[in-house]
């Protein structure tokens, strides 16, 4: 199976998307693709076989935001550089149950990491954060993320990842 | 223009013409959509990066919308303690993630 990952198009076919989550799966049939064209809210990358190009075997969707330096704890700002902290939120990450295991979900956020990064390179970015599911933290924190503290004790666990690890890990990966 | 251009690439119909320009087009425009950078290069190695407005509208890097998100107190104060922290080592996960 030869996956590529690439920007969600009109045309793939999404109903037949099954991660397990109906959530995540009526996200993606239902609001992605407007999402992405229509409402500009988040861009979704799209795993796909290439062998059958149409096929959505997993998905991303990824979106710029950024937190006001007056909103941080007054003990903090003067440590902060004099500007909003841009960061990149993985807003969601999924693959269809049919095609788990094979490490699809690792190849997605790989691809995430890189769009990233030259994101950062760009228009500049400090850090990827991701709203996780509680039985999935300990997948992301394989990757360096941390979790923050202070969020609602049920529900998402907050996670972020210092762009700068993530270049460290690239120069890395090609001095390899 | 077109009249040139057709008789350097030695087209005598404009279908022909407009077949090859649309290939052309729509492979750049897939090239950008991926993230792909699209240069040309000299035999002496200078190269020289294709940057057409229309075609950066759906390259990745520039199309990624922007959001609100909401956050506690404590969260925003442990995002100020990790952003204004020394980064973390990559761990052998994330290496492996870049390499790919």
């Amino acid at each position: 199976m030869a996956v590529l990952i690439r920007r969600l198009e009109e045309p793939d076919q999404v109903e037949l998307f099954d991660c397990g989550d109906e959530p995540l799966n009526n996200y993606l049939r239902r609001h992605a693709w407007a999402n992405q064209q229509k409402s500009s809210i988040g861009v979704t990358y799209v795993a796909i076989d290439e062998g059958a190009p149409r096929t959505v075997l997993g998905y991303f969707t990824l979106a710029t935001a950024s937190v006001p330096r007056d909103a941080f704890p007054k003990k903090y700002v003067r440590g902060l550089p004099p500007y909003d902290l841009p960061l990149i939120l993985l807003a969601r990450l999924a693959v269809d149950r049919r095609f788990s295991g094979k490490g699809l979900g690792h190849a997605l956020i790989s691809e995430a990491f890189k769009i990233a990064l030259r994101v950062a390179d760009d228009v500049g970015c400090r850090g990827i954060i991701a709203d996780v599911y509680r039985d999935r933290i300990d997948w992301y924190a394989r990757y360096g993320f941390v979790a923050l503290e202070g969020g609602a004790p049920s529900g998402p666990q907050r996670m972020f990842l210092d762009i700068r690890t993530v270049r460290v890990a690239l120069k890395g990966s090609q001095q390899a | 223009m077109v009249r040139g251009l057709k008789q350097e690439l030695q087209l005598n119909s404009n279908t022909d013409f407009l077949s090859d320009a649309l290939a052309l087009f729509r492979w750049a425009v897939g090239e950008r959509k991926r993230g792909h950078r699209i240069f040309s290069e000299a035999e002496t190695g200078e190269r020289k990066e294709l940057v057409l407005p229309r075609l950066e509208r759906v390259a990745p890097e520039l199309a990624l919308p922007r959001v609100e998100i909401s956050w506690t107190p404590r969260e925003l104060e442990s995002l100020a303690d990790l952003a204004l922290r020394e980064p973390a080592p990559p761990t052998e996960t994330l290496l492996r993630a870049m390499r790919g």
